[in-house]
C-alpha cells in the first residue's frame, strides 16, 4: 500500500521518532551517571576551577542565613599571580546558590567535604536538564534529520570539559542551564511567532539568565535581534513583545541588581571589584592598561591555544588535557564545519533560497562567536583569565552551527545518518576512557 | 607537567612506600636521543631501602634508538613486596658517549611526600619526585580481574575524596557501563536497518564487532602489549 511504502522508505533513510527519543534518553542518562561518578571521585574543593572559594560563599550563606557581603580583598591577594578577579564572588549573580545553601543549612553536616558533595549533586542534576533542553531545541531546528539532534546531544554529553563543569560546585553550570533554557525558549517563541505562552516562557528564562553568571547575557541582544528581525514591519508588536519580556525579566531578577546598587553603589559589581583589587596592592595590571597590543597579548598568554584546549578538556594551564590527536580531530571538525557553513550560507544567498529559520541560525552563531570575542576582551582589558568554559552558556549554539556546517557537505540521511549514529558509541567510549585515563589518575597520583 | 633530568653514567632513584599488598608494577618515563650505532644501558633495580643494598629484583634495558617518551613498565612478582615496605627504585645508567642522551621525567614539586628523587643515592634537592606510577595485581581471578582493574581505581579515588562507599561506586559504574554497552547494541541495530535489507544479522554482528574493537582500543590501547617497553624485574 502507498502508505506503507512511504513509511518503509522513510524508515530506510532515517530513524523513527521513538528511536530518536530513546537514544536521546539513553545518552542523557549515561551522561548524568557519568557526571555523578566524576563528582564522587574528585577532591572536595578541588574538583574544578575555584570550587573551594565559590563553595565558601554557599557555606557562609548556609551558616548565617543571608547572602554574604563583599568587604574587599586581603592585602596582596592577587600579588604575584597571573590573574585579577573580574567580579567578586559575593557580587556575581548566582541564584542557585540560595536553594543550595538552604538545603545545606537544613540537612548538611559539620563535615565540609560532605556539604561540597551535596552541592555537587545540584550541578550534576543540571546536566540532564541542559541536555534535554538542548535535545528539544535541536529537534526543532533539525526536524528534517532525526539523527542530528541525537548526535548533537551526544557531543554535549561527551565533551570532557562540558561534563566536568557539571561535576563540581561552580557558578558555570547554572549559567549554562539558564542560557540553554533561554536559547530553547527563544527558538520556540520565534518559531511560534511569539505567541503569548511562549513569550512568557522566554521572559522567565531570561529572568533566570539575569540571575546567573554574566557569561550567559548575550542572549539578551540575541533576543532583541530576533524580535526586531521577525517584526521589522510591525513596530507596535515589537514594542509589545519587548515590554512583556522586560517586565517579566525585571520582576524576576531586578532585586539582585537593586541590592547591589544599595549595598555597593554598583549594580553589576565590576567597578567595585576592580577598585578592591587595585586597593589590595600588587595585583597584575591588565594587559591593555600595560600598553600591550591585542596581538602581543595573544602571543604572551597563548590565548587561542589555551582557550581552544580548555574548551574541550582540562580546566587550566596544562591540567587534564587530552592527547594532541584529539585536539587535531576537534580542530578539523571545526574547520570543516566553518567552511561548510560559509559555503552553504553564500550559496543560499546567491540562489535566494534562505531557510525560514535563517535568522535564528545567524543570531545563534553570532551569539557564540560574540561570547568568544567578549571573553577575549574581558581577559585583555580586565582579568587575564583564560578558559574555554566561559563560552559554555552558548555551547548549544556551537552545536547548532557545527551540525549546520557539517551538513553542508552531505545530507544526514540513509547511510550517512547511520554512520553518524555509529560515532555516538565511540564518543561515549572516549568519554569513559577519559574518566579512567585522566580523571582517576589525577586523583590517585 | 613533568620536566626531564639528564642521566649521565651514574644512578638516580626514587624512594617509595608500598601503599598496598600485591604491588606488581612501577612505570617510569624515559626520553632517549641516541645516534645510530650507539646505545645507553639502564639497570632498573628495586631495593629495600637505600643503604641496605638489599635488592628485591632488577632488569636491564639497552636503549639503541631515540624515543620522545618511553613509558617503561617495570613488572615484578607481586609476592615480593608487602604493604608499608620502604622501597628504593634505582635507575643505574651507563651512557657510553656524547652520542647517546638519557633523560628521566620528574616533577619539580613535591607531588609524592612519602618519597624523594635521589641523585647518586643522595638527597640533593628536596621536594622533587621522579615521575612514576604504582600498580598492584588484581586479587580476583580472570575474567573478574578485568572488572577489578576497572573498578578498583574508582573506589580508591572516591575513598581518597571522601566520596560514597564502594557499593555505590560499583552500582553507578555497572549501570553506566551497561548503558554504554546498550548504546553500542542499539546503534548497531539501528544502523543495520539502514545498511542492509537482506543480510541483517551478519551486518549487525559485523558492525557490533567493529564498534567493540574500537571501544576496546580506546579504553585499553595504551595497555596493549605491542610496541611497549616491558621490563621484567627478577
Amino acid at each position: 500500500m502507498p502508505c506503507d511504502a512511504t513509511s518503509n522508505s522513510r524508515q530506510a533513510t532515517d530513524i523513527s521518532a521513538s528511536t530518536q527519543l530513546r537514544l536521546a534518553i539513553a545518552i542523557i542518562t549515561f551522561a548524568t551517571l557519568h557526571a555523578l561518578l566524576w563528582s564522587f571521585v574528585r577532591d572536595p574543593g578541588g574538583g574544578g576551577p575555584d570550587e573551594g572559594p565559590y563553595f565558601a560563599v554557599v557555606s557562609d550563606m548556609a551558616s548565617h542565613g543571608a547572602i554574604p557581603e563583599f568587604t574587599g580583598y586581603a592585602p596582596g591577594a592577587f600579588a604575584g599571580g597571573p590573574v585579577r578577579a573580574q567580579v567578586a564572588r559575593e557580587i556575581t549573580p548566582n541564584f542557585l546558590a540560595i536553594p543550595i545553601a538552604f538545603v545545606i543549612g537544613t540537612i548538611g553536616s559539620s563535615n565540609a567535604d560532605l556539604n561540597i558533595q551535596i552541592a555537587r549533586m545540584f550541578m550534576v542534576a543540571l546536566y540532564p536538564v541542559t541536555l534535554w533542553l538542548s535535545f528539544l531545541t535541536l529537534r526543532r531546528l533539525f526536524s528534517d534529520t532525526r539523527i542530528a539532534p541525537v548526535w548533537g546531544v551526544a557531543v554535549m554529553a561527551t565533551v570532557p570539559m562540558f561534563t566536568l563543569v557539571h561535576t563540581y560546585y561552580t557558578n558555570d553550570a547554572p549559567a549554562i542551564a539558564a542560557g540553554t533554557f533561554a536559547t530553547y525558549a527563544l527558538v520556540r517563541a520565534s518559531q511560534s511567532g511569539f505567541g503569548h505562552s511562549d513569550t512568557y516562557i522566554l521572559g522567565i528564562s531570561l529572568g533566570l539568565v539575569a540571575l546567573h553568571k554574566y557569561t550567559g547575557f548575550l542572549i539578551f541582544p540575541a533576543t532583541a535581534a530576533i524580535v526586531i528581525w521577525q517584526f521589522l514591519d510591525r513596530p507596535r508588536r515589537t514594542l509589545q513583545i519587548g515590554l512583556t519580556l522586560f517586565l517579566i525579566t525585571a520582576s524576576i531578577s531586578s532585586w539582585w541588581y537593586i541590592r547591589n546598587l544599595v549595598i555597593y553603589g554598583d549594580p553589576t559589581g565590576v567597578a567595585v571589584t576592580q577598585a578592591a583589587v587595585d586597593a589590595s596592592g600588587g595585583a597584575p595590571i591588565p594587559p591593555r592598561t600595560r600598553g600591550l597590543t591585542p596581538i602581543a597579548f595573544v602571543q604572551e598568554t597563548n590565548w587561542i591555544g589555551e582557550n581552544f584546549a580548555t574548551f574541550w578538556a582540562g580546566y587550566g594551564q596544562k591540567k587534564l588535557k587530552l592527547p594532541g590527536a584529539a585536539y587535531l580531530a576537534f580542530g578539523s571538525f571545526i574547520i570543516a564545519a566553518t567552511i561548510g557553513g560559509a559555503l552553504r550560507f553564500l550559496t543560499a544567498i546567491r540562489q535566494g533560497r534562505l531557510s525560514t529559520d535563517v535568522h535564528l541560525y545567524l543570531v545563534l552563531a553570532t551569539m557564540h562567536l560574540g561570547l568568544w570575542l567578549l571573553s577575549f576582551w574581558s581577559s585583555y582589558t580586565v582579568d587575564v583569565a583564560l578558559s574555554g568554559r566561559y563560552v559554555f552558556p552558548t555551547f548549544l549554539s556551537f552545536i547548532v552551527i557545527l551540525i549546520l556546517g557539517l551538513q553542508s557537505f552531505v545530507v544526514w540521511r540513509g547511510r550517512v545518518a547511520a554512520t553518524m549514529l555509529l560515532t555516538v558509541p565511540i564518543m561515549i567510549a572516549s568519554s569513559g576512557a577519559y574518566f579512567f585515563q585522566t580523571i582517576l589518575p589525577d586523583v590517585n597520583t | 607537567m613533568p620536566k626531564y633530568t639528564q642521566a649521565l653514567s651514574g644512578a638516580k632513584g626514587q624512594t617509595v612506600i608500598a601503599p598496598t599488598q600485591r604491588m606488581s608494577r612501577i612505570d617510569v618515563w624515559v626520553r632517549t636521543q641516541i645516534e645510530p650505532d650507539h646505545d645507553a644501558l639502564v639497570t632498573f633495580q628495586l631495593r629495600r631501602g637505600i643503604k641496605l643494598h638489599d635488592e628485591i629484583a632488577s632488569g636491564t634495558v639497552v636503549f639503541n634508538r631515540s624515543g620522545p617518551e618511553w613509558q617503561a613498565r617495570l613488572v615484578f612478582d607481586s609476592e615480593l613486596v608487602s604493604s608499608g615496605d620502604s622501597l628504593y627504585l634505582r635507575l643505574e645508567s651507563v651512557v657510553e658517549s656524547e652520542y647517546a642522551h638519557l633523560h628521566y621525567a620528574y616533577f619539580g614539586q613535591d607531588l609524592y611526600p612519602e618519597g624523594d628523587l635521589l641523585e647518586l643515592d643522595q638527597l640533593e634537592v628536596p621536594g622533587q619526585d621522579l615521575r612514576f606510577k604504582l600498580y598492584r595485581a588484581p586479587k580476583l581471578p580472570k575474567p573478574l580481574a578485568w572488572a577489578e582493574a576497572v573498578v578498583a581505581p574508582a573506589i580508591a579515588a572516591a575513598s581518597k575524596s571522601r566520596g560514597p562507599p564502594a557499593w555505590v561506586i560499583m552500582t553507578v559504574m555497572a549501570i553506566t557501563g551497561g548503558l554504554g554497552a546498550a548504546l553500542i547494541i542499539a546503534a548497531s541495530v539501528v544502523a543495520t536497518q539502514v545498511f542492509s535489507d537482506t543480510h541483517r544479522v551478519p551486518t549487525m554482528l559485523t558492525i557490533m564487532l567493529v564498534l567493540t574493537a574500537i571501544v576496546v582500543a580506546i579504553f585499553a590501547g595504551s595497555e596493549a602489549p605491542i610496541g611497549k617497553l616491558w621490563v621484567p624485574l627478577s
